[in-house]
């Protein structure tokens, strides 16, 4: 059985004009593509669009790709990319309204705010509720918390992603705690306090 | 209510939600074929064509002032050819050759 043949090759025969090859890395990195996309998208057309438009926007810009840094990481910055201008453009669509709780998240609200050490963290309800958060933040706020705080990136791995400095990763993911926190502090009703 | 700790809870739960890999059916050769009909950009195209042209063209502008510079000059220095060339209008005057050359017409 051959081996499957190197990112490079495959690129280097792209750019000497078999653009059919592409399709072998589509189809090698559109998993991760698709669980990135998810991260920022409920919806799944919006989630198709975000990894359409990062393969499309990787095919035009190929030429800029330096084999120094792997393949695969140029992508992502791609796909990162793309993802923050998604968020920036669904901006308006956030959501405001504090009272869009379900009885599954009140509920666990109710628990965490009785007794902290009693609740499930890993329950469907608190993944619901943290995903209405995340959903309420700025598109930089979003980025960072995903990147830093649930995918557990570093900041020298983020500022390579996004383009963004060391401080100005470190200065956005204190924001975006503090916002997140604000958030929180919205949602939950004064009573528990 | 600890909303420090409310935050940690949340986000742990948050990194407990992996999201799928799940990829639709043939999604490769949507992109392929988004990407053959995809209208292409002729001023990238031009852009990137005069990118690579330039390189080269650098590279025989400094062989041609090489050439230039290192070649003797096959005129004499001694000012014999200005009064060649002087002589030559004088008698092109003289005979009246732009008329001859106007009648020519």
């Amino acid at each position: 059985m051959n081996p499957e043949p190197a990112d490079a090759e495959i690129v280097a025969a792209v750019r000497g004009g078999d653009t059919a090859r592409f399709e072998e890395l589509i189809r090698r990195y559109q998993p991760r593509l698709f669980a990135t996309a998810r991260r920022y998208a409920r919806r799944e057309d919006e989630v198709q669009d975000i990894v359409q438009e990062t393969f499309l926007k990787a095919f035009s810009k190929l030429d800029t790709w330096r084999a120094d840094a792997p393949f695969e990481h140029w992508l992502m910055r791609t796909a990162v990319h793309t993802c923050y201008d998604f968020l920036r453009r669904h901006q308006r669509n956030r959501e405001h309204n504090s009272t869009d709780l379900s009885n599954e998240e009140s509920d666990w609200l109710n628990q965490y705010a009785a007794s902290p050490e009693n609740t499930e963290n890993d329950a469907e309800a608190a993944r619901s509720l943290v995903r209405k958060v995340l959903e309420k933040m700025s598109p930089s706020g979003r980025l960072i918390i995903t990147l830093l705080e649930i995918e557990d990136r570093s900041v020298r791995e983020i500022s390579e992603l996004t383009g963004w400095s060391g401080p100005l990763v470190k200065v956005r993911a204190f924001r975006a705690r503090a916002e997140m926190k604000k958030i929180l502090q919205r949602m939950h009703p004064e009573k528990y306090v | 209510m600890n909303y420090d700790q409310l935050q940690k809870s949340l986000l742990q739960a948050a990194r407990q939600d992996v999201p799928s890999e799940q990829v639709p059916l043939a999604f490769e050769r949507r992109i392929m074929a988004r990407l053959a009909t995809a209208p292409k950009d002729v001023l990238t195209e031009w852009t990137a064509a005069f990118w690579r042209l330039a390189l080269p063209s650098m590279a025989g502008a400094a062989i041609a002032c090489v050439i230039n510079f290192s070649t003797p000059s096959t005129l004499p220095d001694d000012g014999s050819v200005t009064e060649f060339a002087a002589a030559d209008l004088d008698s092109f005057v003289a005979t009246g050759g732009v008329e001859a050359s106007a009648e020519s017409w």
